[in-house]
């Protein structure tokens, strides 16, 4: 049961991009196609996950005080690895994510669930939170991308949806574009959350 | 006092473990992806140098010290030995900074062929630079090459992706640049 809890918290309830508007700059950077999107929210995904399982193994051995340059450490090493990985073994994918997998060690989200969620537990729902938590920020990644997508380039991971005819609104796959989704995406989850809220609190 | 300084030994000392076993693990993990990385990096570039200059069938990097954004010069060689071209690596400056892209010049100067190696143009506008519709529009042509942004372009000039003027100026500026660079060369 437990379990169920921590991977619904972070998918849904504490969506790290959606709901603590954690991890903003890869979001608004890489969101301009469905492929950047899974791809950035996979490798983090991946990072969340090995950082998460490792802090919590040596929690006990960190003193406080150095916990934040260990932490970052640790992360960095992950993510260097994953970057050698990508580039020997999936270049096509390290091509298209170029510098964003480097840029995976200060995405806040890896840091913020080090210190929240790994420092206090123990390794095994640590990991399991960060699968979660990065399940949540590839979603999140995915519905911005496939709106600006569309709208930006008329296409869904490179397939045209409206015909060649279609005038693509390019603002959207502009950084300004960015912006307008994610705020309008936010604004529809609070309108629902709103209403969830008012109509449990008249029961 | 004494504890003080007790504690402080203590913190250092793991943060030097944990330093000592992270750079190992890279240490390790380089060493057993870097001939791979490396001999990928060169068969790309192969590849890009044959696709734009298909008459060449071997290439050999020549000493160029020119500078400006011209990065490195080959010449490409035909089955009897015969120098058929050139292929020059630029780096021009586009939107979303430089864009590292391969020209293949043959020997009378005209363009036989450009690719894109990488670049960070904005997807949907300057990242169409790559897309033979735009590339392909540099076949054949000499030195002084133009940008045009609108109408049909002239026979020493380019089509500007719409949307993406500089872009297009920067990819431009790098075939001009490599057609000066083969012609000080001959």
């Amino acid at each position: 049961m437990r379990y169920r809890d921590i991977f619904k918290n972070g998918v849904i309830e504490e969506n790290p991009t959606f709901v603590q508007l954690l991890g903003m700059c890869p979001t608004l950077a890489v969101t301009t196609s469905v492929s950047n999107s899974i791809g950035m929210g996979l490798s983090a995904t991946f990072v969340l996950m090995c950082s998460n399982f490792v802090i919590s193994l040596v929690r006990k051995v960190i003193p406080n005080k150095i916990r934040i340059a260990a932490y970052i450490v640790i992360i960095a090493t992950f993510v260097s690895i994953i970057e050698m990985l990508l580039k020997a073994y999936l270049p096509a994918l390290s091509e298209s994510l170029g510098m964003f997998v480097p840029l995976i060690v200060v995405n806040c989200i890896i840091l913020a669930r080090a210190e929240s969620f790994a420092a206090k537990n123990a390794p095994l729902p640590s990991a399991l939170d960060g699968i979660s938590m990065g399940l949540g920020f590839t979603g999140a990644l995915t519905i911005i991308g496939a709106v600006r997508e569309l709208l930006g380039n008329g296409t869904i991971l490179g397939f045209s949806i409206f015909g060649a005819s279609y005038n693509p609104a390019l603002i959207f796959i502009l950084p300004p574009g960015a912006f307008l989704v994610l705020g309008m995406i936010i604004a529809v989850i609070n309108m629902i959350t709103d209403k969830k809220n008012t109509k449990e609190a008249g029961k | 006092m004494k504890e003080n300084i007790r504690s402080i030994i203590k913190t250092g000392a793991i943060l030097l473990v944990i330093g000592f076993v992270c750079t190992l693990l890279l240490a390790l993990c380089n060493s057993m992806t870097k001939d791979r990385i490396a001999s990928l990096a060169a068969s790309a570039e192969q590849e890009a140098m044959s696709s734009t200059l298909p008459i060449a069938d071997k290439f050999v990097k020549l000493k160029y010290d020119g500078g400006g954004i011209v990065t490195a010069v080959y010449e490409g060689k035909n089955e009897d030995k015969t120098v058929v071209g050139h292929c020059v690596k630029v780096e021009p400056i586009g939107y979303g900074g430089a864009i590292s892209m391969i020209v293949g010049i043959d020997t009378d100067g005209k363009v036989t062929g450009v690719d894109i190696v990488s670049m960070s143009e904005t997807p949907g506008l300057g990242a169409k630079a790559n897309e033979p519709e735009f590339t392909n529009g540099f076949i054949g042509k000499g030195a002084g090459i133009k940008v045009r942004k609108s109408g049909a372009p002239n026979d020493d000039e380019i089509s500007a992706i719409s949307g993406a003027t500089v872009t297009s100026k920067a990819v431009t500026s790098g075939v001009n640049a490599a057609i000066a660079a083969t012609e000080s060369l001959r």
